[in-house]
């Protein structure tokens, strides 16, 4: 029996591999084997791992010779085991970790279930349910049925069943009644791969009043809605001392409070959030291109610090200056944006008109409006935002405001002020260039650095305070290799360096076994040895030089030589020896599949 | 002389192989490439690939081969990415994620900042089972990679959404160190689907000769060692790198070629040494038989 069952295995899954390769309508049969036969060599390693710690323990315990090899050998084995599993140092995926919201245990049966009618083809001639909706999705009685909110891929899941108008229009009218309370739109999801429910931002007492209504009659689920206002009300200080041009943030002054100490708050902070903070809360004066005489007395400043600039440094000075922004530029730009967009009719649109007898369906509809010329007075004031060294960011949007800029154009505009560097960041950029271009004394470095350090040191503190107020949801989720992680160290001071060196070695024996074994004794080792030369000589790069004449006045290339070799003799030996290994192989397999050699179960017949 | 030869000490053969090496790294000796038919077809292939395509980026190579693959891996990843086709990368070797992870971050990332990730490419990582993962992947991806390397469901990336197969492919584009690696591929993907899936490979010098048999039928290019990868790289300065022909990032293959130029010169100048003590020998052993 413990050499019959292997055997079968091995008999069977041989065949159904060759019966899979074979006959096209047996293929998923061959998946599914190959599946398996993954999932056992994934287990192999687990088996490897075993013996490599078996064999070693035993030459130590026995102080065999070389034993303090096998010591190596067994603590690096363990340290890239331990690290490597436990994941020290790597930070929890962000894919995974839901910045900004409040995450609680909520099974997906505890969400209410939706339907809509709506009928969906035969299963045999639609594909199955898409995996992200598998277990939110049933159709039974005419109706689909569908627990939870329908939200991100929803309709796409879907409209992959059917492509038929009436099943998109029902999952349309679906999607619409499978959504949370209009109040808490936005706020609120459940997240059906996690079973979680998560709430952005801080739920008031008229959002947990509305939620809790959801799910009156569920006392579990109520208590995992108590635990999640709690959550989200949670406060978080670090001691800091803000900047003193910080202002909170208008859609943050619930959430944040700032003492001339500290920084305060409340619920989780997103990713938005945090930069939000970091950056243009503190309204930092912003970087503009500079005039001549502006530039030639920023020169003489930084040369009142230290040393004159040289020729080079000022050079890269003004390649630096001149590779700033410019409003004209952008001014283009934004005279194109916030064009009018053509629109989409529903799935149910569509079928209406298809029912009153329209032939040619059309999804698009043509785009209305025109686009509005900007006026001279927007132009004006954005030209003198790039010219006015105290116009801010905020005094510009107020007045574009006052002036009638568009929504999208005034959005372009906010995204445009985000990009511009901070003067503390642009004089450390323009450090970096200088040192490239030479060197600078320690308080030329210091004045240039002076602003930048210090929004370092408050990005710092909001990234400190981003992390205490997020709660990790999954703690082992990162990367085992992630960079900087004892993992990575290992694998790249240590592994890559030993590895490659290991390689490179054989550069050193193949020259030695060269000189002394690639001798011409006899014709084939003449052949052997005129070859080697050739493919030797053709990896050089004065290969490209040499030109071989041939009989009959053609010459060619070492080129055109290594080709043939390479395509005629080498491929010919080399099929040659494939086409016996080939045949070998599948003796060898039938003996295998048939039960006649039984070698590979350590029996000796 | 010629017992001096006979007698000569490995280490100087050592030594003068170390010289050959670090004269020329040191010298930044480099010229220029003219690349071969066999690069040119290489780079043909991914050059007939259209913006949106899928290209699976195939990196069988660990850091033991990471010295001759790299460049040809970074000038792959280039190319493609130049060409704005859809990257997804996979790799058969246990130490495979972290080429793929550097290739990621010296060409994709810098070069190109707008590309997404889960848009544009996606590293779908290592799978154990070598030719069995490739054998199940060329009909059904999903049952093998149900997440990419970060743990992110495979439906949830766009890019991965209309992915049933490697037959999804318009090209796969393999790096390979040794096995599994390119033969597997042809063996496994190319052959059973021929004319339905393309292959272009890099491998090391010496795997060259077994895969040789398979082009062009089966293995549509290929690139032998830093040889290769060298006048694939001055093909793609010359086409995509116009403005910065010297960016050091896709020089790696053609300063390579240096230290390995003169260390080929120093190998057949020893086989013509040892050749020349083989015959001395001889003429010496007959001279005495005859007297």
């Amino acid at each position: 029996m413990k050499r019959t069952i292997p055997l079968l295995i091995t008999a069977f899954g041989g065949i159904v591999l060759v019966i899979a390769f074979f006959i096209p309508a047996f293929e998923s049969w061959g998946e599914e084997a190959s599946i398996w036969f993954d999932i056992l060599a994934a287990i192999a390693f687990i088996l490897g791992g075993g013996n490599l710690f078996k064999v070693h323990l035993k030459t130590i315990s026995d102080r065999k010779k070389g034993w303090g090899f096998s010591a190596v050998t067994l603590t690096a084995f363990l340290l890239m085991l331990i690290f490597g599993l436990f994941k020290f140092g790597s930070l929890p995926s962000p894919s995974t970790e839901f910045y900004g919201q409040s995450l609680v245990e909520f099974p997906l049966d505890w969400m209410p279930e939706y339907d809509s009618p709506g009928v969906l083809r035969p299963s045999e001639i639609r594909p199955a349910f898409p995996a992200s909706i598998r277990r939110q999705l049933r159709i039974a009685d005419g109706k689909i049925y569908f627990r939870g909110w329908a939200s991100g891929t929803y309709a796409e899941a879907l409209d992959s069943l059917d492509d038929q108008l009436a099943w998109r229009c029902s999952c349309e009218r679906l999607g619409e009644v499978a959504q949370p309370p209009v109040e808490l739109r936005g706020k609120v999801s459940h997240l059906p791969d996690h079973n979680k429910l998560a709430f952005r931002g801080v739920m008031s007492p008229a959002d947990e009043q509305a939620l809790r209504a959801l799910f009156n009659n569920q006392p579990d689920a109520l208590k995992a809605i108590d635990r999640l206002a709690l959550a989200t009300r949670r406060k978080t200080t670090i001691a800091v001392t803000p900047p003193a041009s910080f202002q909170i943030p208008e859609g943050l002054t619930s959430a944040v409070e700032v003492t001339p100490s500290s920084i305060a708050v409340t619920g989780p902070v997103s990713t938005d959030q945090r930069d939000e903070l970091a950056r243009a809360a503190c309204h930092y004066p912003l970087a503009k291109p500079l005039s001549e005489p502006a530039r030639a007395a920023f020169v003489a400043e930084l040369e009142q610090q230290g040393t004159p600039l040289t020729t080079v440094q000022k050079q890269a000075l003004d390649r630096y200056f001149n590779g700033l922004w410019q409003m004209d530029l952008f001014i283009q730009v934004l005279a194109g944006t916030g064009a009018p967009e053509p629109g989409r009719k529903t799935s149910c649109e569509l079928l209406e008109e298809q029912q009153q007898g329209v032939v040619e369906l059309v999804r698009e509809t043509p785009a209305t409006g025109t686009l509005e010329p900007m006026t001279d007075e927007q132009r004006a004031l954005l030209k003198s935002f790039e010219q006015t060294p105290e116009m801010t960011a905020e005094d510009l949007l107020t007045r574009l405001k006052a002036a009638h800029l568009s929504g999208p154009r005034t959005a372009a505009v906010e995204s445009f002020l985000k990009q511009i560097p901070t003067i503390g960041e642009r004089n450390k950029a323009l450090c970096v260039e200088l040192l490239k271009a030479g060197a600078l004394s320690k308080p030329q470095r210091d004045w240039l650095l002076k602003d930048a350090r210090s929004q370092y040191a408050w990005r710092l503190a909001v990234g400190d305070l981003f992390v205490k107020a997020h709660t990790v949801v999954y703690p082992w989720s990162g990367d085992y290799s992630e960079g900087g992680t004892p993992f990575d160290w290992v694998f790249t001071w240590v592994l890559q360096p030993l590895m490659t060196t290991t390689f490179a070695l054989l550069a050193f024996y193949v020259a030695s076994a060269a000189f002394r074994a690639f001798r011409a004794k006899n014709l084939e080792a003449t052949l052997l040895l005129v070859t080697a030369l050739i493919i030797l000589f053709r990896a050089t790069m004065f290969a490209g030089a040499v030109q071989v004449p041939l009989p009959g006045g053609t010459v060619v290339g070492m080129d055109r030589i290594y080709a043939f070799v390479m395509s005629v003799f080498n491929t010919a030996g080399n099929r040659a020896i494939m086409i016996g290994i080939a045949l070998g192989i599948a003796s060898t397999s039938l003996k295998v599949l048939l039960g006649i050699d039984r070698s590979y179960l350590g029996s000796d017949d | 002389m010629l017992h001096f030869l006979q007698t000569l000490d490995r280490r100087w053969i050592f030594l003068l192989m170390a010289v050959a090496v670090a004269v020329p790294t040191w010298a930044q000796l480099k010229f220029p490439e003219t690349p071969g038919q066999f690069s040119q077809d290489v780079f043909d292939e991914i050059e007939r690939l259209q913006p949106g395509d899928k290209v699976l980026m195939a990196w069988d190579y660990d850091p033991s081969t990471e010295g001759e693959l790299s460049p040809m891996a970074k000038s792959f990843a280039k190319h493609c990415a130049a060409k704005k086709v859809k990257l997804y990368f996979i790799t058969l070797l246990p130490l495979g994620p972290k080429m793929i992870e550097k290739t990621i971050d010296e060409v994709i990332r810098p070069d190109y900042p707008d590309r997404v990730y889960g848009e544009d490419f996606v590293n779908l990582g290592f799978k154990s089972g070598n030719e069995g993962v490739v054998k199940v992947i060329i009909t059904n991806l999903r049952g093998l990679y149900t997440t990419d390397a970060r743990g992110i469901n495979i439906d949830q990336i766009p890019m991965c959404r209309d992915v049933k197969s490697v037959q999804d492919m318009k090209l796969i584009v393999n790096v390979s160190g040794a096995y599994p690696g390119t033969k597997e591929w042809v063996q496994y993907a190319v052959t059973p689907y021929q004319g339905k899936i393309r292959i272009v490979g890099g491998c090391t010098g010496v795997q060259a000769p077994l895969l040789f048999p398979y082009i062009p039928t089966q293995l549509n290019g290929l690139l032998v060692g830093i040889k290769g990868a060298a006048e694939y790289e001055q093909l793609v300065v010359d086409h995509y790198l116009k403005e910065n022909p010297d960016d050091p990032r896709f020089g790696d293959a053609r300063n390579r070629m240096g230290p390995q130029s003169i260390a080929h010169l120093v190998m057949i100048f020893l086989i013509l040494l040892g050749n020349v003590v083989f015959f001395w020998e001889r003429r010496v052993r007959q001279k005495g038989e005859a007297s």
